[in-house]
């Protein structure tokens, strides 16, 4: 690797070309998310585009949801081998759908759409994108748990034509449209997807017009060079070793309250980094898996750069490429839930990998104590939920509910967002229920049982909804169990396990597992869902006293927990100082007490 | 008219005033920090003062100002209370739960930092509307009057009162405003769906709380302006620039602080929009670009919005109409710097005043694009600020090398690396405002102005093969010009919620008579034009997230198939597709009251071609810089005099300069004429390679571009055909 500037390149033409490609990325998005109907890609931007070169390498990408990070790659990687495998010879104008799991596909629903860029008659590069669909007509709405193997999963897309040579395959669009609950959004997105890789296309073609083909190349590779010598420049700034966590899985969603173990091992070595999955548990009989190349990887890449790259603490924007990816390794044995085998079902496979993100950063906390988290929710709640109308017609939709993080050096933990590789946006309520059969009771934050620490761990949300007509839920969640809430770090208390509760309209309740199947309401009956909250940083009688009466003064404490906890006595809504200091004293005495 | 306008920056208040003997008179003096309104009636004096007038005989003022933006920006405002629908008190924290950095741990969210709102005054009361406006749930009045009883004895003097679907059924956020009045009557009030009534809880109650927070210092602010002119003996109305390109009249503004929240930048368009159409160019791109940053927007015939959606300030959603301007960091001051990954930046970090670039000697070492322009004679060291700054070629080459050596470059290529970079910055914005939305930058006419507007001009005109540049005379105060050049706009707003092909007409029109008697009573005591009233319905195919603009004006036989077709069409022009068979949903309706100032600028109404003085810009330089260093005034620009525009005739160079300019990417100095502009009458004709000076920016008519001193001072330029 040279780490000085390549001398062929010409440095303000970089900046040119970069800018224009990343903002070519961006417009695809832009559009892709403002025209299409599934809320997860207009909302919650569950989608991601980008351009990639002939070898599969990101040049530029959009930079959506973390969790498309470079997953495009394995899409177009896998698209390709089965193109080759089959001789398909791709034309200008052509545009194929690609969803399979064991070739690149981050998971069946979402569906990759990908567009050959040609030049002068030769394949130069692709137009691609990804984004989550309501419904692949699968075994039930929108998505399952309970299913056998992938092709329960619904339609597979394997470098499927949807439009050749300019022309649209009819065939191809009739037979989605009658294998599908929602056609009318699902190949709304669809022809999104379509417009959105078209555009890419249009606009790469017009970047070759006006520099060359084969300078854009030049420069695209240049720019990934350039993202790799960035992370390196990270990864050499951690100590070189082997750093290890480990971490609980509630259950494999068939055998209940059996926690999962996974362990994690991180090796630094100067400017690499390889992650070692290999202490993970066996793939499992059901949909909870993850595709090693589609989203294993992905979540990896997604955490380094979140870390390594942190978007706030750097004025400089790298740029999203291949370039992050090239000096990480992920390791996991064939056969585990990080890399099933052929033909494990997977379509709901995102919160084992978010809990490696979290475990990777507990990994490296003690070497990075200015840069490291307490433990985060490191999950999320994603809820597929369906149902039907007097009339038969259905409603599907998406909800995928947030989580918290941990208490930072020198912060308190964020509230109630989604975490690490999750980065989606809620429905508003008052859009949910002008369009679907729900109405809310609550949305609030959960009060008093978070971590707490000098700094405090982020709190997570409450929401609180009754179905109008009868519903069916899958779940997708992590973290209900007690033996594995997320950790306090350097004396923070730890945070809270996630809730899911299924009220009846007699006034009893029962609480669901983190993970259910076709989970089904009556109407009128209420599902109350509870985020995971995160764990402190620091010990809580190092937390400053105006904080403490803050946090009791907005009801996020209790005055006991403030005595009890934080070692501060409130009295008429003002902190008593000397009270304090004795209290506190006494605290840390007990402690060392303890201790000893 | 004689009209007043006075535009308060960050660092200068700018005024003109119009109408008076010699047509324009222009004046420039530094913002105070700590009381903004006391520069604005010490200018006001001095102004009235060279024209030669009373302040008495100012018949109209028009004011924009950063008031709220600051209060807002700089979290400091008043302390806010909140009532909302119990079950829903941290909508304001949660947001949408989303993150605003996605590879960040370390990041603020900056609503749950800085709350506008702190949770201990966020106070849930018992009600429930539920769509489509029915009651579920009635108003919990003995809570209410408790959590109001409470917010008072916590010293919060303003309130916003945020209902879930109040927009559809405001009745309990009215009468919570009854409450308030009656028991906490010095409190400030702001009920969500008089704010704005648009569906969307996080955004329509943020913007309510930022309209609450920031109301009582804008009002105080206002009162205290009002009173300084009062006393002073101005008498006329007062009317504050909005983020919508038009004014309101003072109450209403002070009432509604939200929507003057971006003020300036608003002022720059409607100054671009003005300078364009007075030389007979409707579709124009303005460019303003200061110290720190760049103002662009797009008029592609007509001014464009912001899709309310996208509108954010300082991290918090603001649903107010505002004007489609975009800011990128390049300006003066942007820094140019190499990162460990070997990469050559440029901004969007800026030196700021302190210390500044380099050659402003003031303990600055780092490069920036000013830096670069006196390395390639582009700004003259010498005739800096009319030359009471001088600038140090040393310091400002010495920096400039700096950051070429990693690269290998001399320090004219550094430069003029520097220029490349910040000029793709500017054009790949402009591309993205125009080019990707449908519009060619072809057709279109460039405005140039801000202090360094005019030197990057013809280089990012080159980029876009946009054909023609206006440079307006003093273009450090051109934003201000803009006040003179707007009209009276309010906006009222309904969600509604209906598919188009059941909406029924009556429903649509009563919605319609509602807000256009909303609209009616804001212009109360307005005199002047009856407005003029434009109808809008936002609407999206079912099941979108987005909505587009469809024209609504007559709802009259077929009124459903034009408003589908008008919604296709605009899907189509954004986003190069419709769905033809998809049904439509009207989510919001929308009513602007525009009414007509005739403040303008003399020779706005007559196409420039007629006797006005045109812009004859009077300098006030003698007794406006009375103040010593305090007090800087316009220069004099575009001296036409009385006569009119005069015949085409080669101005003499007031000098030369060395200037490099890039030729196949390779500098090359060049000795170009230089041109004093207050000595370029109407009708001088330029030939570029030149240099322009005036007191507050340089113009750099690059080769290959020529054109014509206009009768308003416009400098407009063409390309030289090849």
């Amino acid at each position: 690797m040279s780490t000085a500037p390549e001398q062929t390149v010409d440095p303000v033409l970089l900046q040119i070309i970069g800018g224009e490609l990343g903002s070519i990325a961006k417009e695809m998005a832009h559009q892709l998310i403002r025209s299409s109907y599934s809320v997860l890609i207009r909302e919650s931007e569950d989608m991601g585009c980008a351009l990639l070169n002939t070898r599969y390498e990101e040049i530029a990408e959009s930079d959506n949801t973390p969790f498309h990070v470079g997953s495009l790659v394995a899409y177009t990687k896998g698209m390709m081998q089965t193109v080759e495998e089959r001789g398909i010879e791709l034309r200008p104008g052509d545009v194929l759908a690609h969803n399979h799991p064991y070739l690149g596909a981050s998971h069946s629903l979402d569906i990759g759409v990908i567009a050959p860029i040609f030049w002068e008659g030769e394949l130069v590069a692709f137009s691609a994108n990804t984004a989550h669909h309501l419904d692949i007509g699968g075994a039930q709405p929108g998505g399952t748990i309970d299913l056998f193997d992938m092709y329960a999963e619904g339609r597979i897309f394997n470098a499927t034509f949807l439009v050749r040579e300019g022309q649209r395959d009819e065939n191809m669009w009739r037979f989605f449209t009658d294998n599908n609950r929602a056609p009318r959004q699902v190949i709304g997105d669809l022809e999104c997807q379509v417009a959105a890789a078209r555009h890419g296309v249009r606009r790469f073609e017009q970047l070759m017009a006006k520099h060359g083909s084969e300078t854009v190349r030049l420069y695209s590779e240049a720019l990934i060079d350039y993202s790799e010598r960035m992370l390196r420049a990270e990864i050499e700034k951690i100590p070189d070793g082997e750093y290890r966590a480990e971490g609980w899985l509630d259950d494999d969603g068939v055998t209940r309250d059996v926690p999962e173990r996974i362990g994690v091992k991180v090796v630094i070595s100067g400017s690499e980094v390889s992650v070692d999955l290999s202490e993970s548990p066996p793939q499992r009989p059901n949909a909870l898996n993850t595709p090693y190349g589609g989203s294993t990887c992905v979540g990896v890449y997604s955490l380094f750069r979140t870390l390594l790259l942190d978007t706030f603490l750097s004025e400089k924007y790298i740029p999203a490429n291949s370039g992050g990816f090239r000096p990480i390794t992920v390791i996991a044995p064939e056969g585990t839930i990080f890399n099933p085998r052929f033909p494990a079902a997977t379509q709901i496979r995102f919160n084992p990998i978010n809990r490696v993100a979290d475990l990777i950063l507990q990994a490296l906390a003690p070497v990075i104590p200015d840069r490291a988290t307490a433990g985060n929710s490191a999950q999320l709640n994603g809820m597929y939920m369906s149902g039907v109308y007097p009339d038969g017609s259905y409603w599907i939709t998406i909800e995928v509910d947030e989580g918290s993080y941990g208490g930072r050096p020198g912060k308190d933990g964020m509230d109630a967002v989604d975490c690490l590789s999750a980065n989606i946006r809620n429905q508003p309520i008052e859009d949910i229920e002008m369009h679907l059969p729900f109405r809310f009771h609550r949305y609030e934050l959960i009060e008093r049982e978070f971590g707490h620490g000098r700094w405090r761990g982020g709190t997570s949300a409450v929401r609180d909804y009754a179905f109008l007509t009868p519903a069916q839920v899958t779940t997708e969640s992590e973290r209900h169990a007690d033996i594995d809430p997320p950790p306090g770090v350097f004396g923070g208390t730890p945070g809270r396990p996630g809730r899911f509760w299924h009220l009846h309209n007699d006034g009893t309740r029962d609480r669901l597992y983190s993970k259910v199947n076709a989970h089904r309401f009556a109407e009128g009956e209420r599902l109350v869902i509870e985020g995971v909250t995160s764990g402190g940083y620091g010990s809580p009688l190092e937390r400053e006293p105006v904080r403490v009466l803050h946090d009791y003064l907005d009801d996020l404490i209790s005055s006991e927990q403030a005595e009890e906890i934080y070692g501060v006595l409130i009295r008429d809504g003002e902190v008593d100082e000397e009270a304090t200091r004795r209290r506190r004293e006494s605290l840390r005495a007990a402690t060392a007490q303890r201790e000893r | 008219m004689i009209a007043l306008a006075v535009d308060v920056g960050g660092t200068n208040t700018d005024i003109m005033l119009s109408g008076v003997r010699d047509g324009v008179v222009v004046h420039k003096l530094p913002t105070s920090s700590e009381d903004p309104s006391a520069a604005t009636v010490q200018g006001t004096l001095q102004i009235c003062e060279l024209a030669g007038i009373s302040p008495s005989q100012i018949e109209l003022v028009l004011h924009g100002t950063t008031v709220a933006t600051n209060a807002l920006l700089e979290h400091d405002g008043a302390r806010t209370g909140l009532i909302t629908t119990a079950g829903f008190r941290d909508i304001l924290h949660i947001g949408r739960h989303q993150r605003p950095h996605n590879f960040s741990l370390m990041q603020d969210i900056p609503f749950q930092q800085w709350p506008l709102v702190a949770r201990r005054h966020r106070r849930p009361v018992r009600e429930r509307i539920v769509p489509p406006g029915e009651v579920a749930v009635p108003l919990d009045e003995q809570e209410a009057v408790e959590a109001i009883q409470l917010l008072r004895e916590d010293g919060v003097e303003s309130i916003a009162v945020c209902f879930l679907f109040s927009f559809l059924n405001p009745r309990h956020e009215l009468r919570v405003g009854e409450l308030i009045a009656e028991h906490h009557p010095q409190a400030e009030v702001s009920l969500s769906h008089r704010v704005i009534a648009q569906f969307r809880e996080f955004e329509r109650f943020t913007t309510t709380a930022a309209n609450a927070f920031i109301k009582p210092k804008v009002r105080r602010y206002l009162d205290r302006l009002q009173a300084g002119w009062r006393e002073v003996g101005v008498r006329c109305p007062i009317h504050i620039m909005q983020s919508n390109g038009g004014v309101a009249a003072f109450e209403q503004a002070a009432e509604r602080a939200v929507n003057v929240l971006l003020s300036g930048p608003a002022a720059g368009v409607i100054a671009g929009r003005h300078i364009g159409r007075q030389n007979g160019h409707e579709n124009l791109i303005t460019l303003d670009i200061g110290g720190t940053s760049a103002d662009i927007s797009v008029i592609p015939g007509r001014l464009l919005e912001l899709n309310m959606q996208d509108s954010y300030m300082g991290g918090y959603p603001i649903l107010s109409p505002k004007l489609d301007v975009t800011a990128i960091g390049a300006g003066g001051g942007s820094v140019a710097w190499v990162d460990a990954g070997g990469a050559f930046n440029v901004g969007p970090r800026s030196a700021g005043a302190e210390p500044g670039p380099a050659c402003y000697g003031h303990g600055g070492t780092e490069p920036t694009v000013t830096d670069a322009h006196v390395v390639l004679g582009r700004v003259d060291p010498g005739t800096f600020l009319g030359g009471r700054m001088e600038l140090s070629t040393v310091k400002a080459r010495e920096a400039v090398e700096s950051v070429g050596a990693p690269f290998a470059m001399n320090v004219e290529q550094a430069a003029l690396a520097i220029l490349q970079i910040v000029n793709a910055n500017m054009v790949r914005e402009i591309r993205l405002h125009s080019i990707r939305r449908g519009y060619d930058p072809r057709e279109c006419a460039l405005v140039a102005f801000g202090g360094a507007g005019p030197l990057h001009a013809c280089e990012i005109a080159e980029e876009l093969q946009i054909p023609t540049i206006l440079f307006p005379p003093s273009p450090g105060i051109t934003s201000a010009m803009g006040l003179l050049a707007t009209d009276l706009k309010y906006d009222a707003v309904r969600t509604v919620g209906m598919m188009l092909q059941s909406a029924e007409r009556e429903v649509l029109e009563q919605r319609f008579a509602e807000m256009g008697q909303e609209l009616r009573e804001r212009f109360a005591g307005h005199v002047g034009p009856e407005p003029v009233m434009r109808r809008e319905a936002a609407c999206r195919y079912a099941g979108q997230g987005y909505e587009l603009t469809a024209s609504c004006d007559e709802l009259d036989e077929g009124w459903r198939e034009r408003m589908q077709e008008s919604f296709h069409r605009q899907h189509e022009h954004e986003y190069g597709f419709r769905f033809p068979g998809d049904p439509v949903e009207i989510i919001s309706l929308r009513m602007t009251a525009i009414s007509e100032i005739p403040a303008r600028p003399a020779s706005a109404e007559s196409g420039g071609s007629s006797a006005e003085s045109g812009g004859s810009a009077e300098s006030g330089s003698g007794s406006a810089e009375s103040g010593g260093s305090s007090a800087e005034s316009g220069s004099g620009s575009a001296q036409s005099g009385s006569a009119g525009a005069q015949a085409r005739h080669a101005p003499d160079p007031s000098g030369s300069a060395e200037v490099v300019f890039a030729r196949d990417g390779m500098p090359e100095r060049r000795t170009v004429p230089r041109y004093d502009r207050s000595a370029l009458g109407s009708g001088a004709a330029l030939q570029g390679p030149c240099i322009v000076l005036e007191m507050d920016s340089t113009l750099v008519l690059a080769p290959g571009w020529s054109g014509d001193v206009m009768p308003d001072g416009t400098l407009r330029v063409r390309r030289d055909q090849q």
